[in-house]
Formats: structure tokens, C-alpha cells, sequence
């Protein structure tokens, strides 16, 4: 080992946060285990397209087969009993009426009808009917999957150690954090938007091969586009979660467990004790955030026809807008990721 | 006084473990002068990484202060972190990278250029292995990588911690070559050990610690010098009649195989007693202290602070 200093280039001992992050991005892509997840998501995207295939495939010819058989013989049958079965619907309502005079009272007797020929075909969607659906239920497992790239890229410098090497060279702590915070959540946050706008790509191409776009209309395509803008919005705050949770716990699994135990215990258990606990929820606050805005209904309901055949339904409703629950996953993001900066900055390393 | 690279006054860390308080390092007051190469010494469990890391900004302590070149550290680590490469316990790199992407992404880090990666790769001489991942490295070859990213700031302080764990015979004598050179163009070097002779081979300064608190700090041949420790090895026919001889003398002697080991008196005057007595040895040599040897010493009581040089016990 000869070591010669004086041969060497100088080294500019400058150092800044721009030139972290530029570092922090190369480190992403070489992560092995980063690339896997990111592969994961591409997965998961191819996944969701061929489902998005299947649902919208058009019917086989045997399937049209089958579907006029079984529509011929119904028919026959409605053809022979239809009028008797429409009295015989009539004749129970009106029974009814006369033993409950006050109740409203409807059979649906006005809405039996001849069978048609698509009542028949095996169910069939269209890119107009689902794809904003689509959107959301995709955006699920890729969320959970920015939680893992976030933590695991934090995480492997607490599991090698090499975290103390790169403090003996940076030592400003809040430096070190918001650079690889900051590298983890957008890389991860562009991935899932990438990912999403693939997706409704894959399922409008998959959706005109099977001849089954439907209804596409100028605002289908503005709620699409907005839901997978939000999709990737979101992507960037669960990737710095990860991180976050990584920068606490030390270990990608125990970030996992933390955020597996919010969601089962704390959210789906403890939640449904709680009344009230539905509006303060994250899967409540991210499916508004997906959806733009939701209402639904919570707890006990009693649902009722009224005398001109109309259905309510009483009970307490849940009404998330869509600012609201921005606010608030904004406000679990910034309050998690605060309390790792203040420790990982006091904490000893070692 | 010269100038000093490295001081603490009155650092203290403790841990807290299974409820109990453990103290790593108690009212440590350390002084390394700049250039050269200090040991930093004391038996394992000492408070020598716990030192280093505090320096370093790893681990916080509970009292006290230090400085590196003056500066305060940690509070002013950043200004300085530039004049300090270390290596602390094993070194710790991405594992599934190569050990030349692994100094790249630290040279970026501190603005270095990435073209010194290849030379501080060379000078240890791992250019051969840059390209292979650091896991499949031995433990000499990610001792060796350590040093080189140490290399990639040209430090004005390097410190090591316990560099030659795992290392071969070879690979001890390469880093032990490597830091002495380093202190020979000025640079200091601070290299902790609990192999007390390895260390004594290259040092100029010591400070020797036990149980966190430093029992003793200065020259090696000041140190082993004011020892005491000197002891003459006599080789003589009648060993009854010497061993009462040098007794009678008020020195302390020891059977040691053949040989009689005296304390307390130097070769001449052992001498002179025997040749008195008509006895002549037929071998006649000092035993020289080494470190080793003060620090059992220094360490046979409880340590306490240090005044001077020398703790006072």
C-alpha cells in the first residue's frame, strides 16, 4: 500500500444539499432491491391491465350459443306465463295493501318484463363504465409498494452500517435526511405516476381491441387524468412515509409491521368501536383523495319505500371532500416525518 | 506546546441498558498533537469507540467538550468534517456494491472529483477488485477500501479504530506501514488499540485509557521510560546463593526458567553484588519496559484523573 497525496486532484470541500440528492439518485438506481420493486409496480400494472382484458373481452361464440339457447327457452316461457305471472304480482300487492293501508307497499309489478337477449351474456365492461375505478383500486397496491421502496432505501443504510460512513463525510444530519427523503418520495412519486398513466393506456388499448370503450366522453378523460395525478401526489407522501419509518425503526420490515399494524388494528378494529373514527381514518382520507371527494354512509341504516315507490335510506352520513382529505394525509406525512427528523438528528448512530 | 489536532475536556457519555446506567467514558481529557501518529490504547470495553464516535458526531456525550484543529466539535463538525477521514470498528459500505461505486457516491457526496476514486483504489491496491461487489470482499480488502475512502479527502486527521482487527500478518505490517508514512508527510494520525506492542512500533504519543478514563498520555519513551519497569535477566550457575545475594539487596528476583529475574536494581549493580559474593554470571541483559508492561501497571488500581503526563494513582 503506497499512498502518494500530493499526486492527487484537489478535493473542493464544499458540500450542499443539491449535490446529496444528486448522489441519493444515483444510489436509487443502483439499488438492486429498489429496481425489483419498481419491477413489482410495473407488474402490478401489468396485472391490473389483463384483468382489465378479461372483464371487457367480448363473448365467445359459444358463449353467444349458450346465451340465445337459454334466451329462446325464457322467452317461450314468458310468452306462455308472463301475463298470468304480472296478475299474480298485481293480486299480492294488492293483498298486501288492504292488510297494511298505511304502509307503502311495491311489488315491482309494473317492471316485469319479456326477457331480452343480453340478460344473457356473461357480464362485459366498458373503459367509459370502469376506468376511473380502475384508477383507484390500481393505485392500492402501488401505494403499498412506495411504502416498501421508501423504507427499504433508508433502511439498508441502518442494516449495512454504511449509514455511519456517510455521516463521517456529511455530518449535517438534516442534510442527510431531506436529501434521501426527498430522492425516495419523488423518484417513487413519478414511478407510481408513470406507472398509473401506463395503466389507463394499457386498459384504453386493451379495451378498443375488445371493441368495448363505451361512452368515452372529454369528461371521463379530465376525472381519469386528475385520479392518476392524485395517484402519483399520493405516491410521493407514502414513499416519504416509508422513508420516514425507516429513519425511526431502522429496519424495513418493522416499517412494514408499523404500517400493516395502523391499518388492521388501529383502522379496521379499533375503528369500527369507535364511532366517528370512520372520518379520521387514512384509507378513508385516501380513498376521498383518489375519488376527489366522498360521501357515504356510516353505521346503523333503515331504509324505506315511501307511498310513490320511492327508497330512502336514514342514517348518518360521512361526507369527505376532497381539500379535506389532502389536508389531512398532508398533516400524517409532515407529523411522521418531522418526528424522524427530530430523532434520527438527537439519536445516536452506530 | 505544539499544536494540538485533537482535545477533549471532561467528556462523559454513559447507556443506558436493561435499566441500568453504564459509563463508557468518564472526565476523558485528551490531547493528540498534530502530526505524528497517536495510539490511543486501552483494553476492549475502554471507551476508545465511544471517544471516536463522540469526535465524530455519531454518538452524543453527556458532558464535556472537543475540539479538532480548535474547532469545536460537534457543533462545528461541518467546518472541519473535511480535514477528518475515519474509519470506526468494521468499516460499513453497501454491501451489494462495488467498492468503486461505493467511494464514487462518497466522493460525490464531498465534491471530490470521482477521477481520485481510481488513484485512492490504487494506492491501497485494490484497483484489481474496484469493480466487484464490497460483500465479496475478505476483511483485510474492506479494511484496505476504508483507508482509501479516508484517502479521498487527503485528511489532515486520520483516525482509525482498531484497523488491523482481522487482518493477516501481512496486512497488519501494510497498515501499520501506510499509517506511519501518512505521519511522516504531516499528517496525524490517531489509531486506537488494544494490542499495546503493535502499536508501540509506530506511535510517537499514547494515551492509554481504562474503564473511560485515561490513565496515562505522552511520549511512548517518556511513558516506558518512567515505567520503573526495567528488569535484569542473570544467568548464573548458583541460582540459591544469587537469588539470597540480590534479596539480601532489597531487589525483587524471580525464577524464570534457567535465568533469575531481578527488579529494582540496573545490570551494573547486580553485578557488582554478585561479583562480591564471587559469583559470576555467565548472562547478563536488561529487559526494556514496553507498553504493555506501564499500562499493567498503571492499571493494577482503579484509575483516576489524570494530572501531567501520568494519572495520579
Amino acid at each position: 500500500m503506497s499512498v502518494d497525496t500530493a499526486a492527487r486532484p484537489t478535493a473542493k470541500r464544499t458540500s450542499g444539499v443539491g449535490r446529496l440528492v444528486l448522489v441519493e439518485l444515483r444510489r436509487y438506481g443502483a439499488r438492486a432491491g429498489v429496481r425489483w420493486l419498481l419491477v413489482a409496480m410495473l407488474g402490478i400494472v401489468a396485472m391490473t391491465a389483463f384483468a382489465a382484458y378479461r372483464s371487457s373481452i367480448p363473448p365467445a361464440q359459444a358463449q353467444l350459443d349458450e346465451a340465445q339457447r337459454v334466451y329462446a327457452e325464457q322467452l317461450d316461457h314468458w310468452e306462455e306465463n308472463g301475463e298470468r305471472q304480472i296478475q299474480d304480482c298485481r293480486d299480492a300487492e294488492a293483498a298486501e295493501r288492504g292488510r297494511n293501508p298505511d304502509e307503502p307497499v311495491d311489488f315491482g309489478c309494473e317492471g316485469m318484463t319479456a326477457p331480452e337477449p343480453e340478460w344473457f351474456l356473461p357480464y362485459r365492461t366498458t373503459f367509459a363504465e370502469a376506468a376511473s375505478g380502475w384508477v383507484e383500486q390500481l393505485s392500492t397496491f402501488l401505494l403499498l409498494v412506495t411504502v416498501v421502496v421508501g423504507a427499504t432505501f433508508v433502511a439498508a443504510e441502518f442494516s449495512s452500517g454504511s449509514i455511519s460512513t456517510w455521516l463521517t463525510f456529511e455530518p449535517r444530519r438534516g442534510r442527510v435526511f431531506a436529501s434521501k427523503v426527498a430522492v425516495a418520495a419523488l423518484v417513487t412519486g413519478v414511478a407510481v405516476l408513470v406507472a398509473s398513466a401506463v395503466f389507463v393506456g394499457a386498459a384504453w388499448l386493451v379495451c378498443r381491441v375488445n371493441g368495448a370503450l363505451g361512452d368515452v366522453t372529454p369528461e371521463l378523460w379530465t376525472d381519469v387524468t386528475h385520479r392518476v395525478l392524485r395517484t402519483g401526489a399520493l405516491g410521493v407522501g407514502t414513499a416519504a412515509l416509508g422513508a420516514a419509518l425507516a429513519f425511526l425503526l431502522r429496519h424495513t420490515a418493522a416499517a412494514i409491521a408499523v404500517v400493516f399494524a395502523w391499518m388492521v388494528i388501529l383502522e379496521n378494529i379499533l375503528g369500527s368501536f369507535v364511532e366517528g373514527y370512520a372520518r379520521w381514518t387514512v384509507q378513508t382520507n385516501t380513498t376521498a383523495w383518489i375519488q376527489g371527494g366522498l360521501t357515504r354512509q356510516v353505521g346503523s341504516t333503515m331504509c324505506g319505500t315511501d307511498a310513490s315507490g320511492v327508497t330512502t335510506c336514514d342514517g348518518e352520513s360521512l361526507t369527505v371532500t376532497m381539500a379535506q382529505s389532502g389536508v389531512f394525509l398532508l398533516g400524517v406525512v409532515v407529523a411522521v416525518t418531522a418526528v424522524a427528523l427530530v430523532v434520527f438528528r438527537r439519536r445516536d448512530v452506530g | 506546546m505544539s499544536e494540538l489536532a485533537v482535545t477533549t475536556r471532561g467528556l462523559r457519555k454513559t447507556y443506558r441498558t436493561a435499566g441500568r446506567r453504564i459509563v463508557a467514558v468518564e472526565s476523558l481529557d485528551l490531547e493528540v498533537p498534530a502530526g505524528g501518529v497517536h495510539g490511543f490504547l486501552g483494553p476492549n470495553g475502554s471507551g476508545k469507540t465511544t471517544t471516536i464516535r463522540m469526535l465524530l458526531g455519531l454518538i452524543r456525550p453527556d458532558e464535556g467538550g472537543m475540539t479538532v484543529f480548535g474547532t469545536p466539535v460537534p457543533k462545528s463538525l461541518p467546518d472541519v468534517v473535511g480535514r477528518i477521514g475515519a474509519i470506526v470498528e468494521a468499516p460499513k459500505f453497501f454491501w451489494h456494491f462495488s467498492g468503486k461505486r461505493n467511494l464514487d457516491l462518497l466522493a460525490r457526496a464531498i465534491g471530490v472529483d470521482p477521477a481520485n476514486v481510481d488513484v485512492v483504489l490504487h494506492d491501497v491496491g485494490l484497483a484489481d477488485r474496484a469493480g466487484s461487489a464490497v460483500r465479496t470482499y475478505s476483511l483485510g480488502m474492506r479494511q484496505r477500501l476504508a483507508i482509501a475512502a479516508t484517502l479521498l479527502k487527503d485528511p489532515d486527521l486520520l483516525i482509525f479504530d482498531e484497523p488491523t482487527n482481522g487482518l493477516d500478518p501481512a496486512g497488519i505490517r501494510e497498515v501499520r506501514s501506510t499509517m506511519r508514512g501518512l505521519a511522516d508527510r504531516g499528517k496525524t494520525v490517531l489509531v486506537s488499540s488494544h494490542i499495546l506492542a503493535e502499536v508501540q512500533q509506530i506511535a510517537d504519543t499514547v494515551s492509554i485509557v481504562a474503564k473511560g478514563r485515561l490513565v496515562a498520555q505522552g511520549r511512548v519513551d517518556d511513558l516506558v521510560a518512567g515505567s520503573g519497569s526495567m528488569a535484569v535477566r542473570v544467568g548464573v550457575a548458583d541460582r540459591d546463593t544469587a537469588s539470597h545475594v540480590l534479596r539480601d539487596k532489597g531487589w525483587t528476583v524471580s525464577d524464570e526458567g534457567s535465568d533469575l529475574v531481578v527488579t529494582g536494581g540496573d545490570a551494573a549493580a547486580v553485578n557488582e553484588a554478585l561479583a562480591r559474593e564471587g559469583l559470576y554470571a555467565h548472562e547478563l541483559s536488561t529487559d526494556h519496559a514496553n507498553l504493555e508492561q506501564v499500562f499493567l501497571d498503571l492499571t493494577e488500581t482503579e484509575p483516576t484523573a489524570p494530572t501531567g503526563r501520568r494519572a495520579k494513582r
